[in-house]
């Protein structure tokens, strides 16, 4: 209770007399968005899920130095790790991909709206005054912010772990022609920025859920749900013909940017259509959110 | 407002794909000049197009149960590739430089042939292996067994070699492969026996490079169909086939047999093939009726879970073999252990067996 306390307290500030020129209005936004991100990053609950997605790669990088696996044991990149810690990076999000970084994600996008509405914080907020449609970017930016600040902890914690472990060598990528470690990070680098438009996706979709209902426990269950639907769909061979559109078809994608021809086009295409389902959930959470009734 | 953003994702996502995919715009694809069959033959036999790059889709309708993970995986292994469907991107400039690179799920395999060096390596266990090229080795030798007919152009040399009296050789209506408009060049058998309807090729209308290779049995989709679904002419980088084994790999070396050694000995190269391969087969018929006779013996491969599979795919008959079926190739299995294998109906198999007893 202390954090809806704690979210009334934080935006009660915020309303401006209203011969405010525009250039407050913009300040007012970026407020409320600094107001929201605190609230979620103060948030013990939150904390402990990042914590549990730091430990992926330090589980994993120290399960390494303990055994040493054999090459083409267990998730991909393992065997490779003893030769170079930036390995460690791609096996811990691979690992984290189909069920950690869902999981997470959908906690803090299913409780972004309906967790206010079931605290009956969600009217407060709005007489500030905050238009819905401003509340919705707001709320947008800080899961968008928040599903970064996940995907990063996975890598950058695995890069460390990693680092120290093992050391950063020459990149030996997918189809066998060696590169600098300089390069291999800058692939790094991409392949996080790609797992973060992947998932935010899904994100948009716990946006969408979290307007529906006032239930926060629900809209979080039901945005796992949504991932975990998608993954079995994509594991019956006889839909192979909806694999290609489906949300979480092109998640483990990032590999071809590990390769000596990366095709460029087909990132670009999976990156829009990632965008594409953000776009489709985030209107209709508009939709949803400017027409209905806020009675808590 | 939703229903417009639905919309419009929806029409972004599909307008280029129809755009670029069909001749509906009308652009770009003209008819082609109308070509005999033995003209287009004679054109494919003397292409002279050295360099291409492009992707390539395999796909096989077996009705085989595929592998757990097989359409993922870059295995160049034949148990994955004989049911889905496998994208490998291809480069070639010339015989003597080529690379195949098998795409997986965060996996890739890669075949790269460098002058007189062969390389493969694989992605998940990181193996490498290399062989040295002799200056004289046939075509089919320089790529490993299991790819060989992978590439729309090595499938479409296997089939154009094959032709024979029994072949009926036409000309189809113009297709559209990979964005080119294509001449369609149809085999077909003249004599019964034999599961293949039709063999569709094809051929690029202004270099004669075949682009799409579909093989139909008796459903109405090809059972196996291997095309480019891009490709491009220009030369590729010579990067591309500059492979260096990666540090701290494990380089396995293989060595290939000359041309000139294997005819000089054939009984030392039979006695080559039979250490490497623990089943010596032998070719009943010819052309499109042929089956290849062998026994499997105890092979390392055949191990539980091929067993498994064997036993819920085949047919036992009256007298105790079993038959295994599928849309293009059948197999036999004795009872003594013998196997029968071929695009030709259980019939033939039968006849096969009973004339080769013992």
């Amino acid at each position: 209770m202390s954090s809806a306390e704690m979210s009334t307290a934080e935006v009660t500030v915020l309303p401006r007399p209203s011969f405010a020129p525009p250039r407050t209005q913009r300040g007012a936004f970026w407020r409320l968005y600094r107001s929201e991100m605190r609230l979620l990053l103060r948030r013990r609950r939150n904390i402990a899920l990042l914590a549990v997605l730091a430990i992926v790669p330090l589980l994993i990088g120290v399960a390494v130095k303990i055994s040493t696996p054999r090459n083409g044991e267990g998730p991909a990149f393992l065997g490779q790790i003893t030769g170079n810690g930036l390995f460690l990076v791609f096996t811990a999000l691979t690992v984290a991909l189909p069920l950690f970084l869902p999981l997470v994600i959908g906690v803090v996008a299913g409780d972004s709206i309906a967790g206010e509405a079931g605290n009956g914080t969600l009217r407060y907020l709005l007489t500030v005054p905050v238009t819905r449609t401003r509340l919705l970017a707001v709320k947008t930016l800080g899961v968008a912010s928040f599903t970064a600040l996940a995907v990063l902890t996975v890598a950058l914690v695995g890069l460390v772990v990693g680092g120290v472990l093992f050391g950063l060598h020459a990149f030996t990528l997918l189809s066998g022609d060696t590169v600098s470690a300089a390069s291999g990070l800058v692939r790094a680098v991409f392949v996080a920025a790609y797992v973060v438009i992947a998932l935010f996706a899904l994100a948009a979709g716990g946006l969408f859920i979290s307007t529906l209902t006032e239930n926060a426990i629900a809209a979080m269950a039901t945005t796992i749900g949504l991932a975990v639907f998608s993954a079995l769909l994509d594991a019956v061979p006889q839909l192979d013909r909806i694999h290609g559109a489906l949300l979480t078809d092109h998640w483990l994608g990032f590999g071809e940017l590990l390769r000596s021809n990366v095709d460029a086009a087909a990132l670009i295409r999976w990156s829009l259509l990632h965008l594409g389902y953000a776009a489709v959930f985030l209107s209709l959470a508009w939709a949803r959110l400017s027409t209905k009734d806020i009675t808590s | 407002m939703p229903v417009v953003t639905a919309g419009l994702v929806a029409a972004a996502a599909v307008l280029p794909g129809s755009a670029f995919s069909s001749a509906a715009f009308g652009n770009g694809h003209t008819a082609l000049q109308p070509r005999t069959p033995a003209e287009l033959l004679a054109a494919v036999r003397t292409s002279s197009v050295r360099s291409v790059s492009g992707t390539v889709v395999e796909t096989t309708r077996l009705g085989l149960p595929p592998l757990p993970g097989a359409d993922r995986s870059a295995s160049l292994q034949w148990q994955s590739l004989v049911a889905g469907s496998h994208t490998a991107r291809v480069w070639a400039d010339g015989p003597g430089r080529q690379r195949l690179a098998m795409l997986g799920q965060l996996a890739e395999s890669d075949v790269v042939r460098n002058g007189q060096d062969l390389w493969t390596y694989a992605s998940d266990t990181t193996a490498v292996t290399h062989a040295v090229v002799p200056s004289d080795a046939s075509k089919a030798m320089t790529a490993p067994a299991d790819i060989r007919g992978f590439t729309p152009q090595a499938a479409a040399d296997k089939a154009l070699q094959a032709i024979d009296p029994t072949t009926a050789v036409s000309v189809r209506a113009d297709a559209v492969v990979a964005g080119r408009t294509t001449y369609t060049l149809r085999l077909a058998p003249r004599t019964a026996g034999s599961t293949i309807r039709q063999v569709l090729i094809a051929v690029d209308g202004a270099t004669s490079v075949p682009l799409r290779v579909q093989v139909y049995g008796a459903g109405s989709s090809p059972a196996f169909e291997t095309a480019f679904t891009d490709i491009s002419f220009a030369r590729p980088a010579a990067t591309v086939f500059a492979f260096v084994p990666p540090a701290g790999a494990s380089v396995t070396t293989r060595s290939l047999l000359s041309r000139t050694q294997a005819g000089s000995s054939d009984k030392a190269a039979a006695r080559l093939r039979a250490a490497a391969e623990p089943m010596a087969s032998m070719m009943i018929g010819s052309g499109w009726t042929s089956i290849a006779a062998f026994r499997p013996g105890n092979s390392p491969r055949r191990d539980a879970s091929t067993a498994t599979m064997l036993d819920q795919l085949s047919t036992v008959q009256p007298n105790g073999d079993r038959l295994v079926r599928t849309p293009l190739v059948n197999a036999l299995l004795t009872r003594d252990g013998r196997a029968f294998v071929g695009a030709v109906t259980p019939e033939l198999l039968l006849r096969a067996a009973a004339g080769n007893a013992g």
